[in-house]
């Protein structure tokens, strides 16, 4: 479904991704893993066109590199990005309003939002309280909320338990795993290597801006060599 | 008692000119960070629209408001087209630059293919009358600015809380990106911006020749300044504070009209501005901008 | 031996001394060629034009390193042409337009040179007054502040009609400078905005505007700099009204007004106002391209055929000229680069 070849990522002079290629069919969770500054966010902000960079993307086979950000989005592509970017000014229900901002159908709008209240129960509670005011794990939930309002055909979560306490990351790896379960496909950016590796399919090992190791998620997990080399334990 | 209602309309009039002013200027600026000073352009375009009507007969009041209005609406999606965007992504001083750039060439088309001296336009001179409100003495053009203000800025309000547009520019204004990855085209937030901005400078302007009565090319530039400077007392980008401060700055103004003695006059301008810079030394985020410490992270 | 000692600390002055001559060589150049062609029009045109430099390079040393926006340079220009005038103009002259003048003004006249000391004082009082002010804030509330600064300044020369004449023209100043001698200024006021650029506290002072929270942990006095910083720049450009007053002899406060900020303004950002070399270049492209275009709006004769007068053509071309500069090249032309910088490139720091 997407497939990313020799992707450069630089700032000015700093190469933050050198060269990488990734592969993700559909149907399927892999996880992007790697430690502080490897690239991943480079990689994800790359992908959705929010940062320049050299390389190709092809999405369904077809190359994406010319296409807006709001373009790419319209394809099918949701990104939940790196310290969740809820509205801060906007209440819940505002929120989800705007994430399903590019779908052109307005009657399944409703829908939406009450299957993101099944999924997310606390933030039906919460649907008229500003998001700004939410906790941390509360504004998680949103955005993933959010992200699943364009009806996408492909997730990329940009490390969803950062920053959160071990219960509620528990509660959003059970959400993930459930949207695995519906067959979403699912690229998912992790610091936290167990949660990640347990979720996903395949796994592809980041480094300094480059792939270090990639494979099968459970090969990667049985091999505790090449996890404390890159990860640091 | 009789003077002071009618001061106080008068410095609600004037506010409420300026308050739709601010209100463009902030839009603008809180969505792309761009101080606009072609703002007061789009008020000359609105206001030589009816100028160059008039001179081809077609100088029925019904006919030439809205057309005014539009032309204005249109002159700012022009400037954005055509000048913002290219520097969209730019630091805050190409923009600005950028805006002067624009303001001085329309203030020279006008002067080139119209005229540098002023022009009488008289058409909505009719509005300028006095009219018994029980036992009250007001403007008419007074009333109907105060009046066509309210409704106008209750629209906005109805239009930033109940549309996805409208939420998605209030969106904007905190993280562009995030309304971006959520598939709302970047250049649409942005020309919405532009055509509010110039909606409301074009109801200004019509108010503004009402006053006059002629129009010149660089008529737009005090208005602006104004508008900017109620902008900034109200917390610049902040939409409500930008209204609050042109109603201020409306107030302040008369006040201090109808306070000085007669032979300080002159020094009026002085004044208001030596007691903005007051305000902006004690609370220099503005009345109601937020105080962000440096460094904060708002998420 | 002391030399090389002072060299040793200040490794910056000589760079900034020999730059800022570099900096200076178009402006001369084109000077130079206009004095050899002895057309007394074409000189009196490279005056405002060594004027101009004179107070964008003094606007560049507040911009270029305080960063934001200055709307009130002219203000001291203003001030530094109406002091000189005011206290060098002959006390027969005074009677006739500034009779009662406040202070016992009306009876006083000094020489040029006494008049230019009393001069800068007053500017660098009146500059560490205002500085106080505008330090206090910072961003866009100090952009508007300089902006509250020039209106109040411009309502007091129009209404302090008998120090100012309001409206009406002060003439009668002393015509004593030559073309040659504004050049010397000129280049001693470029010279004087490369050291400070360079000195440890530009530095300091660009690389607090850039990042704030970092220089404040770094204990650097952001505060006190951008004061220094502002008060400079009014003297330079309080020196730019000097050279305009002593040589044109006649002035006026409208003149110092908006559009002439906006011409200044638009000059340093199109040039880059991060550089001294900025400044000097957005003064000779703007000025000669005004000129040019000048030349059409009187209705030329152009291969035999008369055109129309076209008033508005130079300030029309002027914008478009604007609106493309920072489209192209968003930065000005020179970005952050000096004149020296291109012909020879800085070594990194190495300490
Ligand atoms: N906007 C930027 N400008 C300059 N450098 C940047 C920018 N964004 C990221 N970098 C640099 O690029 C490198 C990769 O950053 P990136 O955010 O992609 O890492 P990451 O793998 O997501 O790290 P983390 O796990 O900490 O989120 C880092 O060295 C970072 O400093
Ligand atoms: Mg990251």
């Amino acid at each position: 479904m997407l497939s990313i070849s020799n992707l450069v990522v630089a700032y000015g002079p700093v190469l933050a991704v050198r060269g990488l290629s990734l592969e993700v069919f559909k149907g399927e969770a892999v996880a992007l893993i790697g430690p502080n500054g490897a690239g991943k966010t480079s990689t994800i902000m790359a992908l959705a066109g929010l940062v320049p960079a050299r390389g190709d993307i092809l999405f369904d086979s077809a190359p994406i590199n010319s296409l807006s950000t709001e373009d790419r989005v319209r394809l099918g592509i949701a990104l939940c990005p790196e310290g969740r970017r809820v509205f801060v000014g906007l209440t819940v229900l505002e929120n989800l309003v705007l994430g399903a901002a590019s779908q052109p159908d307005r009657s399944r709008r409703k829908q939406d939002i009450d299957y993101c209240f099944d999924l997310f129960p606390r933030l039906a509670e919460r649907r008229d309280q500003v998001a700004g005011t939410l906790s941390g794990g509360e504004q998680q939930m949103l955005a993933i909320a959010r992200a699943l309002m364009s009806r996408p055909r492909f997730l990329i979560l940009d490390e969803p338990s950062l920053g959160l306490a071990p219960r509620i990351i528990e509660v959003i790896f059970e959400h993930i795993a459930k949207l695995k379960a519906s067959g979403m496909t699912i690229l998912l950016v992790e610091q936290n290597v167990g949660k990640a590796l347990a979720i996903a399919d395949r796994a592809y090992v980041l480094a300094s801006g480059s792939l270090r190791a990639t494979g099968k998620a459970s090969d990667l997990a049985a091999d505790p060599e090449t996890i404390s080399a890159y990860l640091g334990g | 008692m009789d003077f002071v209602l009618q001061q106080i309309l008068n410095a609600l009039a004037f506010g409420s000119e300026y308050a739709l002013l601010a209100l463009g200027l902030a839009i603008v600026f809180s969505i792309m960070g761009l101080v606009n000073f072609a703002h007061g352009e789009i008020i000359t375009i609105g206001a030589y629209t009816m100028y160059i009507m008039i001179v081809m007969g077609l100088g029925s009041p019904l006919l030439v408001i809205p057309l005014a209005v539009l032309a204005a609406v249109l002159g700012a999606l022009a400037f954005e087209r055509v000048a913002f965007r290219p520097v969209r992504y730019a630091p805050t001083s190409t923009g600005m630059l950028t805006a002067f750039g624009v303001s001085i060439l329309v203030q020279n088309a006008f002067l080139l293919f119209i005229s540098a001296r002023p022009r009488a336009v008289s058409v909505l001179g009719g509005l300028n009358v006095t009219v018994w409100v029980g036992p009250l003495r007001l403007q008419l053009l007074q009333i109907l600015e105060l009046g066509v203000s309210l409704v106008v800025t209750l629209g906005l309000i109805l239009f930033l809380t109940r549309s996805t547009l409208g939420l998605a520019m209030r969106a904007a204004a905190r993280d562009f990106a995030m309304v971006r990855l959520v598939g709302i085209r970047a250049n649409r937030v942005i020309a919405t911006a532009f055509g509010i901005s110039g909606l409301l400078a074009g109801i200004a302007a019509v108010f503004i020749v009402a006053r006059r009565g002629s129009i010149e090319p660089d008529m737009g530039f005090m208005p602006v300044l104004k508008a900017f400077v109620a902008c900034v007392i109200g917390g610049f980008g902040s939409l409500p504070g930008a209204a609050v401060g042109g109603l201020l700055l409306g107030f302040i103004e008369v006040g201090i009209l109808v306070l000085l003695p007669q032979q300080w006059g002159g020094l009026t301008d002085a004044i208001v501005f030596a007691l903005i810079a007051l305000i902006l030394v004690t609370r220099p985020q503005g009345l109601m901008g937020r105080n962000v410490e440096l460094g904060d992270k708002e998420r | 031996m002391t030399s090389t000692n002072q060299s040793r600390r200040r490794p910056f002055l000589r760079r900034a001394v020999l730059g800022g001559l570099m900096t200076a060589l178009p402006m001369l150049l084109v000077c130079i060629a206009i004095i050899a062609t002895g057309e007394q029009w074409m000189v009196r045109l490279a005056y405002a034009g060594v004027v101009a430099v004179v107070v964008v390079v003094g606007l560049q040393i507040q911009m270029g390193n305080s960063g934001g926006v200055s709307f009130s340079h002219t203000v001291f220009v203003a001030i530094g042409a109406y002091a000189v005038a005011i206290l060098s103009v002959p006390v027969q002259m005074k009677k006739l337009i500034i009779p009662n003048a406040p202070f016992g003004l009306a009876d006083l006249s000094l020489s040029p040179a006494a008049a230019v000391l009393v001069a800068l004082l007053i500017v660098a009082v009146l500059a560490v007054i205002t500085g106080l002010v505008i330090v206090r804030v910072s961003g866009i509330a100090a952009d508007i502040l300089t902006l509250c600064l020039q209106i109040i300044a411009h309502s007091v020369f129009m209404y302090w009609t008998s120090l100012f004449r309001g409206s009406q023209a002060f003439f009668g100043i002393p015509q004593f400078m030559t073309l040659p001698a504004a050049l010397a200024v000129a280049m001693a006021v470029i010279i004087g905005a490369r050291i400070f650029r360079d000195s440890p506290w530009g530095v300091q002072l660009r690389a607090s505007s850039e990042n704030l929270l970092a220089a404040r942990c770094f204990a650097v006095n952001v505060t006190r700099l951008r004061l220094l910083a502002w008060i400079l720049s009014a003297l330079a450009c309080s020196i730019g009204g000097m050279i305009f007053a002593f040589y044109i002899g006649t002035i006026n406060a409208q003149s110092f007004y908006f559009p002439y900020v906006f011409l200044t303004v638009a000059m340093l950002i199109l040039g880059g106002m991060n550089s001294v070399s900025g400044a000097v270049v957005g003064v000779l492209i703007i000025s000669i391209g005004i000129e040019l275009i000048r030349n059409l709006e009187n209705g030329p004769v152009l291969f035999g055929i008369e055109l129309p007068t076209l008033y508005g053509l130079s300030g029309l071309a002027l914008g478009a000229v604007i609106i493309l500069g920072m489209v192209l090249r968003p930065a000005g032309i020179m970005g952050t680069r000096e004149f020296d910088d291109i012909l020879f490139p800085r070594r990194p720091e190495t300490e």
